[in-house]
């Protein structure tokens, strides 16, 4: 597929398949054509993945993704993101409406833009093997490992260590690397 | 079975998607990834909702869950949760909720949804819990249990309660499984299932099961305890065969589930006046249930949008056997039948609005081909009957929530139904506040409806045409409180108060022209209080304790409801030893209860044991006994049955070893 027509579906299509879309975005990065945010975070989520290691964890079971059942963005990456593997591993999507059902997921991605609720959850799923990963402001300094923030028209994210060492998570210096990292210290008011 | 084929079709196409292979998101580097430019989509809608912030108390009985405390049945589920308890009649099994267990009521007032569609059939409105269900447990990913009046989002039978039963996707098993169990009482379970997710968002999940049980061989009545009547004693009088399949297909943004489940048990109580421990022809009845449905939702520029159908076949067939004077026929056979076919059509749609506001909306149809019911007798000179209806109803509903402070949430709908005989609208509000933290308090305010079914309408042929439907308001106050993260308590205290109950009565007082018949009408009003504790503490090795103790008062015109427990205390304790086995221990308490006859059954308690041990990389055994200490306990009967108590099965212990073959 060439860059151009890629671009072209791309404009056709609103994001038939992440794939396209990305080969579309990383084709054209130097003439910034812009990838849909919620494409883009299921690439993260991807990645965050692939750089994470959970303890205790059978190596050959799936892992378990939990998307909110409600959220568009959650459509997005469950559409995406079915059937992939990563580092070997099958990632199962679970779809999840009711704060209980996160207690076994090993990703939790969380778009909940109200802070009660989200310290609700983030404290049911404090000290899980898990990794919780938001897009919501502020939400690493209040306990999420990971936080996809936008800056400058781009993704960035936060990963605060804290949260990561109380989750036994290890994740891989490559992504620390590339992360502001965060302090429960450094923890301000939700918005 | 055409739709086996469908099913078998469509994962052919599937598959033959899958094999263009998926595209591998993972292979973009990141630091690519932080190089692409955002674009700016409108977008976010409804949110994950903490159980403490649900217009209702709701408990949550998850998959792993029914399979570590041993459920082998929706009854069993429901009978470990707060509040609810379970009658057996040795055919089917009756809900009790919130003080309520009216005899005679095949579970109408409580709707069952699978995959949030009704199950609750067409014909007698019967939420099928036991075995009747159709549905393999080991497919159930979760069940939600919402108490409280409904109606406001489902309609009719939302009445005490909605339990909710979400089934298994093809990604979360992941793999093949096969297993078989055998039992005391001659119980044999052999069950398959198999799932997987498949590439460009293809889920399938299918699953086929047979249970075989005799039931317990001798049952004793103390009501037939005459020389004439076998002194009692039933004979293997307690069969019951069950086989059930199941298939869910998800592509993209449709869903479509076929299932399908037959039961047949024999009645070893001599209902409606039956002969006692009749052989040759044993009392027995058969429930076959199917459903297909699809769904489809999709986001649209912010708005959610679920579009779903469905088509549902139930079938009836009770056999009855009467003693008979006439020399040519020794045993008069009763063959009662049934049989509801509808088919239903919905929208829902729901987005967020400015100001901390969610809304949705909807509407469903439903149209009721069939609502037949018959009877004939062996004895051809005796006349049967063949009642043929159909009807429709239709309703739509509205819903919104506002947060108008960060600690303060209103919760509020209407919906509208629309019956051929009448149309109703029932309200639903909330407040719930939330003071810090992890704790919250609501005030719920509810109504709800059950309209006559096709059974209660037709008949008995006699009932007066202006059947209304039943009326329930109820207000609730419930404290939620999270502390930490491994401790959560609830407090409850609720008065709900029922009207225009439809009741089975002798209708000489409504009319002259039909004395000495009986029929429905509306009559009667029951008024309940009731408190309920409960902690729950779940460490994170995986131990769980639940317990539970509830209090409550069920009154009709201040006499105390029949087969209502003032008291219950539940409690269940988790271990889970090493990585995979897993023991379990529950203890579950009923206190006293009127009989009919307005006598009294003693309080029952029953202890009941199950384990998991892995022997191999593949295999695993479990075990469970229920009733561990052989508790001989009895429910109270309705009024189709001459003994006023109903004994209960005792000890009872399966085995069982499972196959799992892990997909990668």
């Amino acid at each position: 597929m060439t860059p151009f027509a890629a671009q072209h579906t791309v404009g056709r299509v609103w994001c038939a398949g992440l794939a396209m879309c990305l080969a579309a975005g990383i084709s054209v990065v130097g003439r910034a054509q812009p990838v849909p945010a919620s494409a883009l975070k299921s690439a993260f989520v991807m990645n965050f993945i692939k750089f994470t290691e959970w303890r205790d964890v059978d190596a050959a079971a799936p892992i378990k993704l939990c998307l909110p059942a409600e959220e568009t963005i959650g459509d997005v990456m469950a559409q995406t993101m079915r059937g992939q593997s990563v580092n070997g591993r099958r990632v199962s999507v679970h779809r999840i409406a009711a704060v209980d059902a996160v207690r076994d997921c090993q990703v939790l991605f969380l778009t909940e833009r109200d802070p009660q609720r989200l310290r609700t959850i983030l404290a049911a799923a404090n000290h899980a093997p898990m990794l919780t990963v938001s897009d919501v402001e502020r939400s690493a300094s209040y306990g999420a490992v990971i936080e996809l923030y936008e800056e400058g028209g781009r993704l960035r994210f936060a990963i605060n260590i804290d949260s990561m060492e109380r989750s036994r998570i290890k994740v891989s210096s490559r992504l620390l690397d590339l992360a502001k990292i965060v302090r429960d210290a450094d923890r301000q008011p939700l918005p | 079975m055409r739709w086996l084929f469908v099913v078998a079709l469509l994962s052919l196409q599937a598959t033959v998607a899958a094999a263009q292979g998926p595209p591998d998101v993972t292979r973009v580097d990141i630091e690519d990834l932080m190089r692409i430019e955002v674009e700016r989509v409108f977008g976010a809608s409804e949110r994950l909702q903490p159980v403490t912030e649900a217009p209702s108390s709701v408990s949550i009985v998850t998959g792993d869950e029914i399979e570590r405390y041993g459920y082998r049945t929706l009854a069993d589920v429901l009978r470990s949760v707060r509040g609810f308890y379970i009658s057996n009649d040795r055919n089917y099994s009756y809900i009790g909720a919130r003080g309520f267990a009216r005899p005679g009521d095949y579970n109408t007032r409580v709707l069952l949804l699978l995959n949030g569609h009704r199950v609750n059939d067409s014909v007698y409105d019967q939420a099928p819990i036991g075995a009747e269900l159709g549905l393999d447990m080991a497919m159930i990913e979760r069940v939600e249990v919402i108490r409280g009046p409904a109606s406001s989002l489902y309609g009719t039978s939302a009445f005490f309660a909605v339990v909710n039963v979400t089934t298994r996707s093809g990604g979360s098993m992941n793999g093949l499984s096969a297993g078989v169990e055998a039992g005391t009482h001659g119980t044999t379970v052999a069950r398959v299932s198999g799932g997987r997710q498949f590439a460009d968002g293809v889920d399938l999940a299918v699953s086929g099961s047979l249970q075989r049980s005799e039931g317990e061989q001798h049952i004793h009545f103390p009501a037939f305890d005459t020389p004439a009547t076998n002194n009692g004693i039933a004979d293997g009088l307690d069969r019951e065969h069950v086989g059930s399949v199941y298939a869910r297909l998800t592509a993209g943004n449709f869903a479509f589930t076929a299932a399908s489940g037959s039961r047949k048990k024999y009645v070893p109580t001599a209902s409606y006046g039956t002969i006692f421990n009749e052989q040759e022809i044993p009392e027995q009845t058969t429930d076959q249930r199917a459903v297909l449905m699809g769904e489809y939702t999709r986001t649209l520029a912010g708005t959610r949008l679920a579009l779903d159908g469905a088509y549902d076949w139930y079938d009836y067939d009770g056999i009855y056997p009467y003693p008979s004077d006439d020399p040519g026929f020794p045993v008069l056979i009763n063959s009662d039948a049934a049989q509801g076919i509808r088919w239903n059509a919905g929208v829902r749609l729901s987005r967020a609005l400015p100001g901390r506001q969610t809304i949705t909306g909807g509407g469903i149809f439903y149209k009721n081909l069939r609502q037949n019911m018959s009877y004939s007798y062996s004895d051809p000179s005796i006349e049967g009957a063949d009642l043929f209806h159909s009807s429709r109803h239709s309703g739509i509903y509205v819903q919104d929530e506002i947060r108008l402070f960060p600690w303060l949430l209103l919760n509020g709908g209407i919906r509208y139904d629309r019956y051929e005989q009448f149309g109703r609208a029932t309200p639903r509000g909330a407040v719930i506040v939330s003071p810090w933290s992890g704790s919250s308090l609501k005030y719920l305010y509810g109504e709800a409806f059950r309209a006559p079914n096709s059974y209660e309408l037709y008949y008995y042929g006699t009932t007066p045409p202006d059947l209304q439907p039943e009326f329930i308001r109820t207000h609730e106050v419930v404290w939620e409180q999270y502390l930490g993260e491994w401790l959560r308590t609830s407090a409850s205290t609720y008065r709900y108060a029922v009207s225009q109950l439809i009741t089975f009565q002798s209708l000489e007082s409504e009319s002259e022209t039909i004395q000495g018949q009986w029929g429905f009408v509306n009559d009667g009003a029951i008024d309940a209080n009731g408190l309920e504790l409960e902690a729950e503490m779940r460490t994170k090795d995986g131990l769980q304790v639940l317990t539970s103790y509830v209090l409550q008062e069920a009154t009709q015109a201040e006499t105390l409801l029949t087969n209502s427990p003032r008291h219950m205390v539940k409690a269940r304790l988790g271990v889970p030893i090493g990585r995979r086995a897993f023991a379990s221990a529950e203890w579950q308490m009923m206190g006293e209860r009127h009989t009919l006859a307005r006598d009294t059954v003693d309080a029952a308690s029953v202890v009941n044991v199950t384990t998991h041990w892995p022997i191999a990389r593949r295999l695993s055994l479990t075990g469970s006994i229920a009733n561990l200490f052989d508790q001989r306990y009895a429910d109270p009967g309705s009024d189709e049955h001459v003994p006023d108590v109903i004994p209960q099965i005792g000890r009872a212990m399966r085995i069982g070893v499972r196959w799992d073959l892990q997909g990668r």
